[in-house]
């Protein structure tokens, strides 16, 4: 058994045959001892590529630093904008103090979704649970709209929406693919049910 | 993923790995099952997986590619070990626009060289579907509504 | 007008709704002629983004004509043609002082976790985006630009999204000379983010994505 006294004078024993920076330039290539460096190429190399290190000065870069102020290229407004007048109402998050002078007054909450988004923004953003609230009412809401298109009088063609064109014209393997599949579902639930009577 | 690219770079890393992909990586089972089927996180991280295992210690990541408001499963772990410099944010568009327009007039840079659809907004259902599934090709669409003038004329509309 | 009308998952279509009108002496009405499809929408498209609304309009990557503006706008006129950022933004509070302009604390009620961005969900403000012929503009003196004479449309409508976006994600990787950077992800950010490393002296860039 090696004892650990061997172990060292071994190497030292090795080490003692090379002196330090014997290996630079002796043209050993992938020797142990030579250090792992990453290849660079040269701008010579490179030069073929346009425009190639423009913005190598990090001066030129216009993010750097990220934060900057003042601000440039931009015209700075004095002070904050005026508040917009509420005519819809609009959810605020409980992480902000009220609402902000600008804001987008489309889709304002309605019906059942409308009912869960109110509580969905009760919580605050650092909840999972406001998110996936949010989550429920979007499946909620597509329901509402098929409900709305209903009731307007025009039966949504579903399958236009999904794009079945463009897919009949440019991949009618994978339309094949879903018809067979969508067949084959089908057909199994129904003789299932078949069967259960 | 991260062994590929280990081979790449004589086993040391990449020095910045940019992920522009977000939410909805493909490439990773679990994580899209987890993911994006049952939504159990925030969408797929399978690119962030990447990033932090492909870059080398020290190195820095930059995220761009678009996550949910919840939570994902990122091995933060491997990222302190190796000493990384993780930056992410929205772009802010006005600060760069007047040195990406420089870039355009000296020719550096040809960005409409990378639409390949042009579809009238009447068509939007089939636009949103060849983009999504990766028909045809399709990088970038541009939606035409009805009653958008012609082009302005121009003085290098056929910049290189 | 015409404008995209979202339903539900996977499911949108074009629809007449009404046309937006100045809620703000700050806003602009522009008339929309270009206006993109973003991979993020696609999040929005799969249903993924909580407190998205039937009815919601998407589309933040637009350029138009000023069609209306409000009392308080000086800087634009009708007729100007402008490319629109993609954030919704005031100028004025901590962030957009410190140029922050995707982290704005006037925009977004909804929420203090991300700032304002058009037709991006409630989450992100509840503003109605560019996939329509006419979008409110907020504060349209301080967010839109107006395009100069010799950058074509299509240059202009990558300029409110994609370009800055991969350059700033560039930008934050803090290239030095002849780093190698892996870029993730070969869409349109991507290949600018891959385009932008290049810009600031990288000496490799590796792009990923699956086939």
């Amino acid at each position: 058994m090696q004892t650990r006294n061997d172990i060292v004078s071994a190497n030292d024993q090795h080490d003692g045959d090379h002196a330090p920076g014997e290996h630079e330039n002796d043209g050993h290539v992938g020797h142990v001892h030579r250090a792992i460096a990453p290849r660079r190429p040269t701008r010579a190399q490179l030069a073929h590529i346009q425009g190639w290190g423009a913005d190598l000065d990090r001066k030129d870069r216009p993010g750097v630093p990220m934060e900057r102020t003042p601000p440039r290229f931009i015209n700075v407004p004095d002070g904050d904008p005026a508040p917009q007048k509420e005519r819809v109402e609009v959810l605020v998050s409980t992480e902000r103090p009220g609402r902000t002078p600008l804001f987008g007054t489309v889709q304002p909450p309605s019906g059942l979704s409308g009912m869960i988004r109110r509580q969905a923004f009760k919580l605050t953003e650092n909840d999972v649970r406001h998110w996936l609230l949010l989550l429920v009412a979007d499946r909620v809401n597509m329901v509402e709209g098929i409900g709305e298109d209903l009731a307007s009088g025009k039966i949504p063609n579903v399958l236009a929406e999904m794009g079945i064109k463009a897919e009949f014209q440019h991949n009618k393997a994978g339309l094949a693919k879903k018809v067979a599949l969508g067949v084959a579902v089908v057909g199994t639930a129904v003789y299932l049910m078949k069967r259960r009577r | 993923m991260a062994l590929h690219i280990k081979k790449m770079t004589d086993w040391m890393g990449a020095d910045v790995c940019i992920d522009a992909v977000g939410c909805e990586a493909a490439g990773n089972t679990m994580q899209t099952i987890t993911g994006v089927y049952t939504m159990m996180q925030a969408g797929a991280a399978t690119v962030l997986h990447w990033c932090i295992n492909s870059v080398r210690k020290g190195g820095n990541v930059s995220i761009v590619g678009v996550y949910g408001p919840t939570f994902n499963a990122v091995p933060i772990g491997n990222a302190l070990n190796k000493g990384l410099t993780l930056r992410m944010n929205q772009a802010s568009v006005r600060r760069h626009l007047p040195r990406l327009i420089e870039h355009i007039r000296a020719g550096r840079i040809d960005p409409k060289a990378i639409i390949t659809h042009r579809v009238p907004l009447e068509e939007v259902s089939d636009a949103y579907h060849i983009f999504s599934s990766k028909l045809d090709n399709c990088i970038k669409t541009i939606l035409i509504p009805p009653r958008a003038n012609e082009v302005r004329a121009v003085k290098a509309s056929t910049a290189a | 007008m015409l404008a995209m009308n979202y339903r539900g998952p996977y499911r949108v279509r074009a629809d007449q709704k009404p046309e937006p009108v100045i809620e703000h002496p700050g806003d602009a009405i522009v008339r929309v002629t270009r206006a993109c499809i973003c991979g993020s929408d696609l999040h929005l498209y799969h249903g993924l983004v909580p407190d998205t609304r039937v009815g919601h309009t998407f589309g933040h990557e637009f350029i138009g004509i000023v069609e209306e503006v409000g009392s308080d706008v000086h800087k634009l006129k009708v007729g100007d043609k402008v490319l629109v950022p993609f954030n919704v933004f005031c100028g004025s509070c901590f962030f957009c002082q410190h140029e922050l302009y995707g982290n704005c604390n006037n925009t977004n009620a909804q929420s203090t976790a991300v700032g304002a961005i058009y037709g991006y969900s409630h989450t992100a403000g509840g503003y109605d985006g560019g996939q329509a012929e006419y979008v409110r503009v907020p504060m349209a003196d301080v967010g839109p630009m107006i395009i100069p004479d010799d950058i074509h449309d299509d240059d202009a409508v990558l300029l409110t999204d994609a370009l800055p976006t991969g350059y700033q994600a560039a930008e934050m990787g803090d290239i030095k000379e002849g780093d190698t950077v892996v870029v993730f992800g070969a869409g349109p950010v991507g290949i600018f983010a891959a385009k932008s490393a290049w810009l600031m002296g990288a000496g490799r860039v590796i792009v990923v994505d699956e086939i």
